[in-house]
């Protein structure tokens, strides 16, 4: 399941690339950890991917997720306090389920809905800075238990997941005096806006939800802007929902 | 002790858009938490509200009361700030400005007042803003990670619980019919989700958008609509939300709306 070697080392290259894109204006926290786990699954070769943050209270929340199923295998791992995922953030060490079908006592729910949806493989490697676990990086292949010897690559997986933790640490403007807790909350803010945002795009796109993200980040990358503050100028007025269907004319912003 | 608030807006209405609330309120013990959890010397929360301008909503004292007054008078500050701000503004020294503290006659006018530190919360959900709650010190020294992190989950629970305050206001000053059915559930002694660690899911803000664009109103709005179909009809707020989100719920602008089984737009 192993992408081509060229294909693998330009979506590295890419990756890569996109990561040192921090310094850039228009960058945007949520966009990255979008496009880091849309890159983890073609180079790890998995079927889905997600990445989870903690806002240091007690909440893990889902940032990113790869497709629909690593969306709701995440919800469902929140929501039911039990998960490989939630292993790895709590032990701050890479957990791998490679049959999701073996029961496991430290998460029967996951097992079931895991097995339902069609996954046959788990794995989750830590976010980390130092001594502070700040998320996990979810990865999940459809189909067939896989062996340990089968399993996706965890040291370019940690490496991954290394990467997304430097972003979320550095997203803020570097000469604001930064906190672990500040990166973490206003990135997880950055996601509800983000929410809102779909929302209310969706009214116009018969409540298809991707496809709302999808006009929205499309918009944000024509007009190289702030994925965040483009959610944020839709639902507070500032842009209206026609710009979307637009072509990139400044004209239309109605600031 | 807690201070009738004084007319601080220019919407004439005298002390209704200042009104402190009861002593015994959600809102004014919370309120009060923050105050003992962060080690400070008082605090007042304010609001932004789309039909009552900024308004003070509780002050623990006379001094938080003024610090509200002068920034409203003087037009800065950290609570101004904050209000615009996905972060706190906190402010250990006012007698050491810097460039992350750029209020020279707010710092001069706090100083004289014996106020040294100064952190203003924004109370907010993603881009839904309500307002900002901002403790004072009188001595120096930042807050601590122990003092923060306690008091950032009290400004997580105190949005909806200073949404439903506003929302009672509202009602009770006739300015949105649409809320009347909300009935007493909606006094500001029911918390509902309270220690219900998921309760703005991720559906809730989609659907808050979604609201937010069918009726044109704003996302507090939308939201106070969200909530009122909640208590009027017993549910959870995510519940709403997920028969939003399915179109099987399209709140109208008169007022909440039922199952819609036709017709349903999109």
């Amino acid at each position: 399941m192993t992408s081509t070697a060229p294909d693998r080392e330009t979506r590295l290259a890419e990756l890569f690339v996109k990561l040192s894109d921090t310094l850039v204006s228009g960058f945007d926290i949520v966009d990255l950890l979008g496009d880091l786990t849309e890159g983890s699954v073609v180079l790890l070769g998995v079927s889905s991917a997600g990445i989870l943050l903690t806002d240091q209270r007690g909440h893990l929340r889902a940032m990113a997720s790869s497709n629909e199923t690593a969306r709701s295998l995440a919800l469902l791992e929140l929501q039911s306090e039990q998960g490989p995922c939630l292993e790895c953030f709590r032990t701050s060490a890479p957990v791998l389920a490679p049959d999701v079908s073996l029961p496991d006592e430290r998460w029967p729910r996951f097992t079931a809905a895991a097995v339902e949806a069609g996954v046959g493989a788990a794995y989750a490697v830590p976010m980390r800075l130092r001594a502070d676990t700040l998320g996990a990086l979810n990865l999940f292949c459809d189909g067939e238990a896989r062996s340990e010897a089968d399993s996706p690559d965890l040291r370019l997986a940690q490496a991954l997941a290394d990467a997304a933790t430097i972003a979320v640490l550095n997203h803020r403007a570097i000469s604001q005096q930064t906190r672990i807790s500040e990166q973490l909350q206003t990135a997880l803010n950055s996601r509800i806006v983000i929410e809102q945002a779909k929302g209310a795009i969706s009214v116009h796109t018969g409540g298809d939800m991707g496809e709302a993200f999808r006009l929205l980040r499309g918009y944000a990358r024509s007009h190289q802007e702030n994925l965040t503050l483009v959610a944020e100028a839709f639902v507070t007025g500032q842009l209206r929902f026609q710009s979307l269907f637009s072509t990139s004319d400044p004209a239309h912003r109605n600031r | 002790m807690l201070l009738k608030g004084h007319a601080m807006c220019a919407d004439g209405q005298g002390g209704d858009a200042a009104e402190t609330t009861a002593d015994r309120s959600p809102l004014a013990s919370m309120c009060r938490l923050a105050i003992t959890t962060a080690h400070a010397d008082g605090a007042v929360l304010t609001s932004v509200s789309e039909r009552r301008q900024d308004g003070v909503v509780f002050s623990s004292d006379a001094t938080a009361l003024e610090l509200a007054r002068l920034q409203f008078t003087l037009g800065e500050g950290p609570t101004a700030d904050a209000s615009m701000s996905d972060w706190p503004v906190l402010v250990g020294r006012l007698d050491q400005p810097g460039p992350a503290q750029p209020w020279v006659a707010f710092s001069a006018e706090a100083e004289t007042m014996g106020v040294c530190g100064v952190f203003a919360f924004p109370i907010r959900v993603g881009a839904a803003r309500l307002g900002v709650l901002t403790l004072y010190r009188r001595g120096p020294g930042d807050l601590d990670g122990a003092e923060m992190h306690p008091v950032l989950s009290l400004c997580d629970r105190l949005f909806l619980v200073l949404l439903d305050h506003l929302m009672v206001l509202e009602r009770d000053h006739r300015l949105d019919p649409s809320l009347d059915g909300a009935g007493a559930a909606v006094d500001g002694s029911a918390t509902p989700f309270d220690g219900d660690e998921d309760y703005l899911q991720s559906k809730t803000h989609q659907a808050t958008g979604m609201v937010m664009a069918q009726l044109e109103v704003t996302l507090v709005e939308a939201l106070s609509r969200l909530r009122a179909h909640a208590y009027a009809t017993g549910s959870s707020l995510n519940d709403v939300a997920a028969d939003v989100l399915a179109g099987r719920l399209l709140l109208n602008s008169d007022g909440y709306d039922g199952p819609h089984d036709e017709d349903v737009t999109g």
